[in-house]
């Protein structure tokens, strides 16, 4: 059974937290740091999280004009997921806590450095051949970390695994803050750039003709988006179909200017992992599902909805 | 029909089946039965105690702990060392779960599993270093017993895991 805890509870536990000493203790510590150490920052990190990949695939969509562009398409994922399997079956956590989010940071970075440098240099930097470079390069990556799985420790090949299926259950507050300067970051460069995204659908061409360097633009957003997903991927491992999905249904409601997608997405993509992540904890307590099955298996059935309603 | 909890029978079968695949029927009856032997000697040894140590095992995971269910043979090891497993209604052998519910159940003692890269320390250290788990008897109290990889699954070593779980649960 989950623990379950009564709201009164909760929001005393809350309270006592924001303002000590204003309601009394009637609770053991053990609810108190569920409540607050465990499934506030959980939430918390699934909103930003959600909110991170959603941006990211509205961005990613303008750009590379392609309804199937995701967070995960550059090949960002693959170099988090290979630095992960690098501590997790060959260094150890030598940092402490933090040594699988800095290997996963820093594996996305540097596959997003490969993917921009390969495009910049055989100048495929239009929309599809810069996806096409992505895709190529991720293969190669993901091929790095096949091997890095095979040499590892095979009792604790499950470990990668897990880590892959993602789920936002790492979060504690003391790591909150890098996820959510990230997304105030990159998504306030995405945000005032909006515009520019709106005329990148228009195609290249048109882009240019009205004053944006369609080209290096493309390249900015790559890169804002990849610290984006890095940041996310590093906390939360691979969280799939929200970037793909959300923007979606975003735009299916409010059509495609992204003054509104955007912030739409990000609010939209910060509710729909939490909910997923609840769905997780209880369907069967107290194993804990992860969020990337949830999350898979809801958008691929939206996916084959929404493929109908375009034939039809 | 539910699969039985495991039990130390479930490694004295496997001895047996060897002995009888390699044709040494005899000399692994005989060393099932020791081994039965000792572990009774040894059980008669432990003080009958009406709260058993609440043990949790910890073989990895940080968003999420891996841990043995009742099918797992940590929980015939924790029992007959005189502790109960706070997982031991988790139908699967070993399982991923939250991390709520450890923090519910309150365990007074923790088995690391050891193996691989990420060594015992780092995993004490993660746990130690956790601000959800502070108030846990097992992290106040530093109560951690180690056990290798095959002190944890079915094998020879588990009579010997077993008495040191037994001293870490019973500390006099």
């Amino acid at each position: 059974m989950p623990s379950a805890i009564p709201l009164d509870i909760v929001w005393s536990v809350v309270v006592n937290h924001l303002a000590p000493g204003s309601v009394e203790v009637t609770r053991s510590a053990g609810r108190d740091n569920i409540v607050w150490e465990v499934r506030l920052p959980r939430v918390i990190l699934g909103a930003i999280i959600g909110a991170s990949l959603a941006v990211v695939g509205a961005a990613l969509q303008s750009v590379t004009r392609n309804q199937l562009a995701d967070p995960h398409l550059l090949g960002i994922s693959s170099g988090a997921a290979l630095g992960a399997i690098v501590v997790l079956l060959h260094t150890g956590m030598f940092l402490g806590l933090v040594t699988v989010p800095i290997f996963a940071f820093g594996g996305a970075l540097l596959t997003t450095a490969v993917v921009v440098g390969v495009a910049n240099l055989s100048n495929a930097t239009n929309a599809s051949r810069s996806v096409l470079t992505g895709v190529a390069v991720s293969f190669v990556v993901t091929s790095l970390g096949s091997p890095g799985i095979f040499l590892g420790d095979p009792r604790a090949a499950h470990t990668v695994i897990f880590w892959m299926l993602g789920g936002p259950g790492l979060a504690q507050w003391a790591q909150l803050p890098y996820p959510l300067l990230a997304l105030a970051a990159c998504g306030a460069y995405l945000m005032v750039n909006a515009r520019s995204l709106n005329a990148m659908t228009l195609g290249d061409e048109s882009a240019t003709t009205l004053g944006i360097p369609a080209g290096r633009f493309r390249i900015m957003v790559f890169i804002a988006c990849a610290l984006l997903t890095g940041a996310a991927v590093a906390f939360s491992g691979i969280v799939s179909f929200v970037g793909l999905m959300i923007p979606h249904l975003v735009r299916m409601v409010v059509g495609g200017d992204y003054r509104r997608v955007l912030p739409l997405s990000g609010l939209v993509g910060a509710i729909f992992p939490v909910l997923a992540d609840i769905a997780a904890r209880v369907i069967v307590p107290p194993q804990d599902i992860p969020l990337g099955v949830i999350t898979g298996l809801v958008g691929g059935v939206f996916f084959i909805v929404l493929m109908r309603r375009n034939v039809g | 029909m539910d699969r039985p909890k495991s039990s130390m029978d479930d490694m004295y079968v496997d001895l047996l089946s060897l002995g009888t695949i390699f044709g040494v029927g005899d000399k692994a009856e005989a060393l099932v039965a020791g081994y039965k032997q000792e572990l009774a000697e040894f059980s008669a040894t432990l003080p009958a105690s009406e709260t058993p140590p609440k043990v949790f095992v910890y073989d990895s995971g940080e968003d999420k702990p891996f841990t043995a269910g009742r099918y797992g043979i940590p929980t015939a090891l924790i029992e007959a060392a005189g502790g109960i497993n706070i997982t031991d209604d988790v139908a699967s052998s070993w399982v991923e779960i939250g991390w709520e519910p450890v923090i519910e159940r309150n365990p007074d003692v923790i088995v690391i599993v050891n193996y691989g890269d990420v060594t015992a320390e780092q995993k004490i250290a993660f746990i130690k270093h956790n601000a959800a788990f502070k108030d846990m008897p097992a992290v106040l109290n530093d109560r951690f017993v180690v056990l290798e990889y095959v002190e944890a699954t079915p094998g020879p070593r588990n009579i010997a895991a077993i008495k040191r779980l037994a001293a870490a649960f019973h500390p006099q």
